[in-house]
């Protein structure tokens, strides 16, 4: 597929080449570019996104770009029904350090990835869950 | 315990990334937006929120955040287990006074054991236990009918399947007094954590009426009294019984809770309010026969039978056929509590 933006991260001059399907994940900047091939345009630099973030967010929304788009969550449903369990692919994928994570949040709120940043926001809630599940933790 | 993962991953960071940037370097979970935070917080669970306001000031604003809460009363409500008259959200939310993590503190049954397992260890509960065993005996009673019910053949009624004997039953079983009040209704005596408990059945007609039915005319003439209304005079007849009682449980066939059944029941309770003391407590058992079956929900049945409107003490609890051994010891405990207050 033709390659439709050029992006980079804020700290380096590595360009990341964007096709349709990938950028159409990113709802938030889409609409910056139109359908016309850009590959000879200036490339545009994220300001909130790093290079080596932006290499994880491209992965991702690689191996999802398939997948129907997420249904709007309704309110009178505890959210743990609704979001579906983790595949072991996004549990290996999301099998980094807490700095990592904390990142990949920021740059899919930034770029609009719904699916990713609801599934970044889970594990960190799990792993809240799990390190302060010491009974002792609740004052009075 | 979180801290301490938090400080982990800061040293690591700092190890890998000496070049980078320090914006990026210090990024953690205490770095993340205020709106970030908020729906990381959405995926916990009630008891989890309360932990993590332990954290840090800031955490503790965001984990008790009114529309957060909002939402997870209008998510979790219809999973609670236990309704009762003092943990009905509706009376609370009304109240612009109450924030809604104070409305879900109040009223979900799970935040409540939870609390009750980190207080259980006081002396002041152990007393309570002690002074116990001095109280006079309480009289509990269930529906009428309730004899026709257990040979439905489909199900029994929960109390029936209580009465059979069994040896790992927190229900010591401790003697009986068939056809005591004017052949409607025998008893049986059980001991429960040192209470004596009085559990009387109610029949559909007097003993000489009844040894002269059949099972199926039996169960012919309860749907019958309960379709024409003669079900309500019967209830009447027995009105200066009913005055007498200290808690009266309404327990459906452990056969499946249906919007039917619930008609039915609200025109009972309707009744009962009128002829029960005006302190005695109300039990309604939910029913199901496996845990997995579809069910409606005690909020709802709470709705249906309208008793936010009643004066009196009432719960209604979800119960399992299957489970009756784990699911009754919740409701009764509330009911001994709720005699033994009202008295």
């Amino acid at each position: 597929m033709a390659t439709i933006a050029q992006l980079k991260g804020w700290d380096s001059e590595e360009v990341f080449n964007v096709d349709g399907e990938i950028l159409n994940q990113f709802s938030s900047i889409k609409e910056l570019f139109g359908n016309a091939d850009a590959s000879n345009s200036e490339p545009l630099s994220l300001p909130n996104v790093s290079a080596a973030t932006f290499q994880k967010v491209i992965e991702w929304c690689k191996h999802h770009k398939d997948d129907p788009s997420l249904p709007p969550l309704k309110c009178n449903k505890a959210i743990s029904e609704q979001i579906k369990d983790v595949s072991d692919w996004d549990r290996e994928f999301l099998h980094v350090d807490q700095k990592t994570l904390c990142e990949l949040i920021l740059a899919a709120g930034y770029l609009g990835i719904d699916g990713l940043f609801r599934l970044t926001c889970k594990t960190v809630a799990d792993m809240i869950s799990g390190t302060t599940s010491d009974e002792n933790n609740f004052q009075h | 315990m979180l801290y301490i993962f938090v400080l982990e991953s800061e040293s690591s960071n700092q190890q890998t990334n000496q070049s980078t940037h320090q914006y990026i370097m210090e990024v953690t979970v205490h770095q993340l937006p205020e709106d970030v935070l908020l729906e990381i917080f959405s995926f916990l669970d009630a008891i989890s929120l309360c932990k993590v306001r332990r954290v840090c000031q800031l955490w503790n604003r965001l984990s008790t955040d009114d529309i957060l809460w909002k939402h997870k009363l209008l998510a979790d409500v219809h999973n609670w287990k236990q309704v009762s008259n003092s943990s009905l959200p509706d009376s609370y939310i009304q109240d612009a006074e109450i924030s809604k993590f104070d409305v879900y503190m109040r009223s979900s049954p799970e935040i409540q054991k939870w609390k009750k397992s980190v207080y259980q260890q006081t002396t002041i509960h152990q007393l309570s236990d002690m002074l116990r065993m001095f109280m006079p005996m309480k009289r509990y009673t269930f529906g009428v009918g309730a004899s026709a019910m257990d040979s439905y053949g489909k199900g029994q009624s929960f109390f029936s399947k209580l009465l059979s004997f069994d040896a790992g039953n927190v229900f010591q079983h401790c003697g009986q007094f068939p056809g005591k009040f004017r052949g409607f209704g025998g008893g049986f005596q059980f001991k429960y954590k040192r209470c004596m408990l009085e559990l009387c059945l109610m029949y559909v007609a007097p003993k000489s009426l009844r040894d002269a039915m059949t099972v199926e005319q039996q169960i012919e003439m309860l749907e019958s009294k309960m379709t024409d209304g003669s079900y309500l005079q019967l209830l009447q007849t027995l009105h200066g019984y009913i005055h007498s009682i200290d808690t009266r449980i309404l327990d459906g066939n452990s056969e499946q809770q249906t919007l039917t059944n619930l008609k039915k029941q609200a025109k009972e309770v309707e009744l009962l309010n009128k002829h029960l003391k005006a302190d005695t407590p109300l039990l309604i058992l939910s029913s199901r026969k496996v845990e997995s079956d579809p069910f409606i929900s005690s909020y709802q049945v709470c709705q249906c039978l309208n008793l936010n409107s009643l004066s009196r003490p009432w719960m209604v609890s979800e119960c399992s056929a299957q489970m009756i051994y784990r699911d009754i010891v919740d409701p009764v405990d509330w009911l001994i509590s709720a005699v033994n207050t009202s008295s």
